[in-house]
C-alpha cells in the first residue's frame, strides 16, 4: 500500500506549480487566443466580402421612404405582418384631416364609385360602404341621387359606444375597424345616425380564396365573418398619396377628396385641386344630420344646375 | 320579311339620334397643327402602352381588338383609321380636353404623357409618318427661362420670363404664365393665368391665407401655358416661406367622450375614480362591521 502511494506521488510531482510550467501554460494560452481572434477577424473580412457582393434592393420604408439594402443584410422580421398592419393602421398620417366633398349636381348614378369599393374591399354586390340613394326632400321638390358613406365623425358616436375598442379614431380623422378585436355586438351599428355600417352576416366574397391572407386593417381584408365593415376613406390609398377607389373611379366628377390642414381638395375625376374654403362657401355646402354633433368630415354640394336629368335606378 | 327591316329602321334612327344628340367634337383650328417635340420611337410606345392600359383601355379596350365598351357615344377602336387619318394635334385637343363621357386629361396626364400616348397610337396606325419635330423646334418654339420671387410689399409673387435668343437673353412678352401650389393630391392652381408685361413680369396675387407647413413653407411651380405651341412648355419650381404656418394638433390629441381611456375628459376620470373609492369603502366598513360582532359574541363568552 505504502509502495503505491508512493508511486503516486511521484506521479504528482510533476504537475506541481512550477515557473516553468506557469510560463508553458501562459505560452499556449496566448497562442490560442491569437488564433482564435484570428479565426474571428477573418471570419468578418469574410462576413463583409460576402455583404458586398450581394444584390441591392431598393425598398419602401413604413415611414414612406426609399432606402437601398444589401440583400444579405436584410433580415425578414419574425413579427407577423397583420400585427405589423394593425399597429401601423392605429397612426393616422401625421399633420393631415382628410375631408371628402361630394358635389349632387354631378352625380347621375353611375355607380363607378360602388363597383371600385366593392371590389377593393371584398364586398359582395348587396354589400355597400358607398351608396348612392335616391333622395327627394318634400313632395314638391326635385328627386336626385345621394352618394352616401360613412361621414367619419370627429365625434363619433359609434367609436364611443365600442366595448372592446374595436372600431377607432385616428389622427387623421378616419374611423376604422380592428376586424380581429371586433366581437360582432352591432352597438356602433346601432349608435351611427349615418346607417354607415354592415354586419358580415354571411360567409363573406371569396373566403376561400382569401383565407390565410394578412389581415389589413386599412382595407378591411380579408372580410372576417361575424364582424363589421363600413368605409374607411380608403386609409392604404391615402397613406400613398393616392386619392380614394370611389373617388378616382367616378367619371362624372362627383367627389372632391383632401386634406382641410392645407385647405385644398382634389377631384377624382378632373384630377383639378380647388381651395376647400373657397368651394364649400361658394356654393352653399352643407353636412348630414348637423344637429346630432357628430362633426361630420364629409360635405355635400346642393344638387343645384344639375348636368343630368334624374333616373331612378333600376336595381 | 319586314321585321328584319323594322329592325334595321330602329338600329339607324338609335345611331342617328345618338349622333344628333352628341354634336360633331370639333378641334379648333390653330390646335390641329401642333407637334410632339419628341420623336416617336418604339421605347416611347412602349412607355405610352403603360399610360394607355391605366388610363384609356378600360373605355377604349386593347387597340386592334375592338373590345371597347358598350357605352353611347361609343369610343370605338382607336386602332381604326378615323383615328389614324386625324392630325396630331387633333389627337392631343381631344386628349387634353375631352368631351362626356370621355374625361379631360389636362390635369391628369402631362404634355409628354399625352404625347407619349400618341405614339403608342400611332404605332398602330399604318403609313403614319410623323412631322418632323427638329423643324417646328426650329421655325417656332421660343424658348423660355422663368424665375419666380416674392414681393413682400405688393403680395403679389413675381414670375419672370426669359426668352432665350440666339442674340442673348431677354424678357418675353406675351408669354401666358399659370401659378401652382404643390399640395398632397396634386397641383392647385393660384387665381387665372397671367400674361407676361413688356419687363417680362407676370405678378399673382398671393393669398394671405393660404396654409403652408408648420414653418410656413410653400412649395410653388409656374409653367408657360401655350396651346398653339409657340412656346416650349418651361417649368420653375420654388419653395416660399410664405403660407400660413399650420401646425394642427391631431384630432385624437384632445380629450372626448369616444376617446380611449388615457384620453378620456377628467370629469370622467374622476367621478368614477371617486365611485370606484367609495363603493370599496362601504363593502370594506361592512365586512369590519361584521368582524366586530364576532368580537362581542366572543366577549360575552
Amino acid at each position: 500500500m505504502d509502495e503505491n502511494t508512493v508511486n503516486n506521488r511521484d506521479e504528482q510531482e510533476p504537475s506541481k506549480p512550477s515557473r516553468r510550467n506557469f510560463l508553458k501554460n501562459i505560452g499556449l494560452l496566448g497562442a490560442g487566443v491569437a488564433a482564435g481572434a484570428g479565426a474571428l477577424y477573418s471570419g468578418d473580412i469574410f462576413e463583409k466580402k460576402k455583404a458586398a457582393t450581394g444584390e441591392s434592393k431598393v425598398l419602401l420604408t413604413q415611414d414612406n421612404k426609399l432606402v437601398e439594402v444589401d440583400s444579405l443584410e436584410m433580415r425578414v422580421l419574425a413579427k407577423n405582418p397583420t400585427k405589423l398592419m394593425l399597429e401601423k393602421g392605429r397612426e393616422g398620417i401625421p399633420g393631415k384631416r382628410w375631408v371628402m366633398v361630394i358635389d349632387l349636381s354631378k352625380c347621375r348614378n353611375a355607380r363607378r364609385c360602388i363597383a371600385a369599393c366593392q371590389d377593393a374591399h371584398q364586398l359582395k354586390p348587396e354589400q355597400y360602404h358607398m351608396n348612392t340613394l335616391q333622395m327627394q326632400d318634400s313632395p314638391g321638390t326635385a328627386p336626385y341621387q345621394m352618394p352616401k358613406n360613412c361621414q367619419h365623425c370627429d365625434n363619433p358616436p359609434c367609436v364611443a359606444v365600442c366595448p372592446v375598442d374595436a372600431t377607432y379614431k385616428r389622427g387623421d380623422g378616419i374611423v376604422l375597424i380592428d376586424n380581429i378585436r371586433c366581437i360582432g355586438c352591432r352597438f356602433c351599428m346601432a349608435a351611427c345616425p349615418y346607417s354607415a355600417r354592415i354586419f358580415q352576416w354571411t360567409t363573406p366574397k371569396d373566403a376561400d380564396k382569401h383565407n390565410g391572407e394578412a389581415y389589413n386593417v386599412e382595407l378591411n381584408v380579408p372580410q372576417k365573418l361575424g364582424t363589421i365593415s363600413k368605409c374607411l376613406f380608403s386609409a392604404d390609398r391615402c397613406r400613398e398619396g393616392k386619392l380614394p377607389y370611389c373617388v378616382s373611379a367616378c367619371p362624372n366628377g362627383v367627389y372632391y377628396f383632401g386634406d382641410e390642414n392645407e385647405d385644398a381638395v382634389t377631384n377624382g375625376t378632373s384630377k383639378e385641386t380647388v381651395r376647400l374654403s373657397k368651394l364649400l362657401r361658394d356654393n352653399g355646402a352643407y353636412q348630414l344630420m348637423p344637429e346630432l354633433g357628430t362633426k361630420p368630415r364629409v360635405y355635400y354640394l346642393p344638387p343645384k344646375n344639375r348636368l343630368f336629368p334624374f333616373e331612378p335606378s333600376t336595381d | 320579311m319586314k321585321r328584319p327591316f323594322y329592325i334595321l329602321l330602329l338600329i339607324i334612327s338609335t345611331v342617328l339620334q345618338a349622333e344628333a344628340q352628341n354634336p360633331a367634337w370639333i378641334v379648333p383650328d390653330d390646335q390641329k397643327g401642333k407637334i410632339s417635340l419628341l420623336k416617336f420611337t418604339p421605347d416611347m410606345a412602349k412607355q405610352g402602352e403603360v399610360i394607355y392600359m391605366k388610363n384609356c383601355q378600360s373605355c377604349h379596350g386593347i387597340p386592334t381588338k375592338k373590345n371597347f365598351a358598350a357605352i353611347v357615344p361609343s369610343p370605338g377602336d382607336l386602332s381604326e383609321p378615323i383615328v389614324g387619318n386625324q392630325k396630331d394635334g387633333e389627337l392631343f385637343y381631344r386628349i387634353t380636353t375631352g368631351k362626356a363621357p370621355m374625361p379631360e386629361f389636362r390635369n391628369i396626364l402631362t404634355e409628354d404623357e399625352r404625347w407619349t400616348v400618341i405614339s403608342f397610337l400611332r404605332s398602330f396606325h399604318k403609313g403614319y409618318v410623323q412631322p418632323d419635330p427638329e423643324k417646328l423646334a426650329a421655325s417656332a418654339g421660343r424658348r423660355i427661362k422663368l424665375s419666380m420671387v416674392y414681393d413682400t410689399a405688393k403680395r403679389k409673387i413675381m414670375v419672370k420670363a426669359v426668352e432665350l435668343t440666339k442674340e442673348g437673353p431677354r424678357p418675353a412678352q406675351g408669354a401666358v404664365i399659370v401659378l401652382f401650389v404643390q399640395r398632397y393630391f396634386g397641383n392647385m392652381q393660384m387665381a387665372d393665368p397671367k400674361t407676361t408685361s413688356e419687363s417680362g413680369y407676370a405678378g399673382f396675387e398671393w393669398p394671405q391665407d393660404l396654409p403652408g407647413d408648420k414653418a410656413g413653407r410653400v412649395i410653388l411651380s409656374a409653367k408657360v401655358s401655350d396651346p398653339t405651341g409657340s412656346m416650349q412648355e418651361a417649368v420653375v419650381r420654388d419653395t416660399l416661406s410664405i403660407g400660413v404656418p399650420t401646425d394642427k394638433p391631431a384630432l385624437t390629441d384632445t380629450r372626448a367622450m369616444w376617446s380611449t381611456r388615457d384620453k378620456s375628459p377628467v370629469w370622467v376620470i374622476l367621478t368614477y375614480t371617486l365611485a370606484v373609492i367609495v363603493v370599496w369603502y362601504f363593502i370594506i366598513y361592512i365586512i369590519l362591521s361584521v368582524l366586530d360582532i364576532r368580537k362581542i359574541k366572543e366577549l360575552n363568552l
